[in-house]
């Protein structure tokens, strides 16, 4: 398809300058800047010095690199296997065409993904409010006593991690909605009149056929999850965030606008930045072989 | 398939009890919001001797927060307008030439989908400095705009080879130039792909938090920003909070409202991180 060789026209020029000139000056070029710059030692001022692999060694004994990366580990192990389940199991009750009212519950599986996240954020400030919140109201009645959620050294990181899954089931929901909208429906009737029962259509029927958005769903929510931000950067609240909190990418921040160690910044954001690509090889592989190159 | 009553029943109330508690954040947004602060630590569900109220809007209004809302309207507007122009024409451009760098420029589209703002952020503060565009408006417009590019392309690509090539020959057989052909057949044919990608792409620069507070100065914060100035982490006004909150997510509901339909094809058509 396509094919024309005509491509030296001024007509061409036209559409794909513009495109072009963005990229390579808001991404491309600062990619590779990036990296350059994180072996230097720069204060965001003066001339940037060349170190060597200075700023990845002081990581190495930087206790605030440690504890953003056990944070982000932490958070990675408990929101992916609870993001994908739920999207999955929303979409199968949104999907079955017994509940009545669908459009309208799809509509409120998705408010969290439509808002800001530092809105999100409040929102889950005020549930888990120690006084003015429902959930410890809720947990009384269960005898739990109420808590500062959030304050607590030991549980703040929950309120990243409920924040980040209230907004974002309603991706892998839609995404596994939209994987069941396009399932044959001639190999799933085949299976019932096979005799199969509703667990093992699921397992062996639906479950291989959404294969491809399972695969989406894990790639988007592990690089969305990794670049959390807003929900810590919230609690700030006109202070500093508490250090016990941070993760790699609210660290990137800090280290340029409260540290001015922007050459140190630069080797954190490398950091990041290969370990998103690295999770998003699988997908990006699919991308390229399903829709084609060149043609 | 036959269905029972009572599975119909079972599925309807487990359906609805999930989808009423996943309501239960924005109510209680929009309760606190709009009662006195001595009824809230009582809790917002308390209904008992309710008052309803305005005070907190008009003091977070008051405090300047509409500036904050005419920010992201002028930045999510221009940012979903401009990235879609754009990308429209380069889709075009990939979907009906062939050139020597084609693949290569498909492979980095493809792989620069999933960058991380922070990846880029180091060497752009110094291009704004240098160049004069932080705390400009059109500053954060262009980098919303590039980091729109590659997904919108993508999409807007693969809606155009969809497109039978009659129509194309036919309008240059009219004397159609190249860009008359892509804004005069191609645009309009594609316009529910646009709309789809538009939606997405506004929504997501409102919802924007870390290009805000990098590249402008807290007079030009959009509501996503803004509604950060409200938080105090020990001693919360829940009332004031709460009321940004709200105004800040007016204007993204609503569009979600209108155009659920679109927004549910760019969000799985696009794949947007």
């Amino acid at each position: 398809m396509g094919g024309r060789r005509d491509w030296l026209s001024r007509d061409f020029l036209i559409l794909m300058m513009p495109a072009f000139i963005l990229l390579l000056v808001f991404i491309l070029y600062p990619i590779f800047n990036t990296f350059y710059l994180g072996f230097t030692k720069w204060d965001g001022f003066t001339q940037p010095q060349f170190v060597g692999i200075e700023n990845y060694r002081t990581m190495m004994g930087d206790p605030l690199f440690w504890t953003s990366v056990k944070n982000n580990i932490f958070i990675f192990i408990v929101f992916l296997p609870f993001v994908t389940m739920l999207g999955l199991g929303f979409a199968l009750l949104l999907h079955n065409s017994a509940v009545v009212g669908r459009n309208l519950l799809r509509g409120f599986v998705m408010l969290g993904m439509v808002m800001p996240l530092t809105v999100v954020g409040i929102v889950w400030m005020l549930l888990l409010d120690p006084n003015a919140g429902i959930v410890n109201h809720v947990l009384s009645f269960f005898g739990i006593e109420p808590r500062a959620w959030i304050q607590d050294p030991s549980t703040a990181i929950y309120f990243v991690i409920i924040g980040s899954l209230w907004a974002w089931q309603g991706f892998s929901t839609t995404v596994f909605l939209a994987g069941l909208e396009g399932l044959d429906i001639e190999v799933l009737e085949a299976s019932i009149i096979d005799g199969a029962n509703p667990w093992q259509r699921f397992r062996y029927v639906i479950l291989p056929l959404l294969k491809p958005a399972l695969i989406v769903v894990v790639t988007m929510s592990s690089i969305y999850i990794l670049k959390v931000f807003d929900l810590v950067y919230v609690l700030s609240g006109g202070e500093s965030v508490p250090m016990y909190l941070s993760v790699l990418a609210y660290m990137v921040y800090y280290e340029i606008f409260r540290m001015f160690k922007w050459g140190y910044a630069a080797a954190i954001a490398t950091l990041l930045t290969v370990a998103v690509f690295l999770f998003s090889i699988g997908m990006l592989k699919k991308m390229i072989s399903e829709r084609g190159v060149g043609s | 398939m036959k269905v029972s009553t009572r599975y119909k029943v079972t599925i309807n109330l487990v359906a609805w009890s999930i989808g009423l508690m996943l309501l239960i954040p924005l109510l209680g947004l929009i309760m606190t919001s709009i009662r006195p602060f001595d009824e809230i630590v009582n809790g917002w569900w308390n209904l008992r001797n309710a008052h309803f109220i305005i005070d907190n809007y008009v003091s977070v209004w008051d405090a300047g927060f509409w500036r904050n809302i005419l920010n992201s309207i002028l930045i999510a507007t221009v940012a979903t307008i401009v990235p879609i122009l754009i990308a429209g024409m380069a889709a075009y451009g990939f979907t009906s030439f062939s050139f020597p760098i084609k693949t290569m420029l498909f492979l980095t589209l493809v792989a620069i989908q999933v960058v991380p703002q922070q990846a880029v952020i180091v060497p752009l503060l110094r291009l704004f400095r240098d160049l004069h565009m932080y705390d400009q408006y059109y500053g954060i417009i262009l980098v919303h705009t590039a980091f729109a590019l590659p997904w919108t392309i993508f999409f807007l690509r693969n809606f155009f080879m969809s497109i039978p090539k009659d129509y194309e020959e036919a309008a240059r057989i009219d004397g159609l130039s190249d860009v008359g052909i892509y804004f005069r057949v191609i645009l309009p044919i594609a316009m529910p792909a646009v709309i789809s990608v538009a939606v997405v792409q506004f929504i997501f620069v409102w919802q924007d938090l870390f290009f805000a507070i990098t590249l402008l100065r807290p007079e030009k914060w959009p509501v996503s920003a803004g509604v950060t100035q409200f938080i105090s982490r020990y001693n919360p006004n829940w009332g004031q909070l709460t009321a940004a909150g709200v105004l800040a997510i007016i204007v993204p509901i609503t569009v979600y409202v209108v155009l659920q339909k679109y927004y549910m094809r760019g969000v799985s058509g696009g794949i947007k991180g």
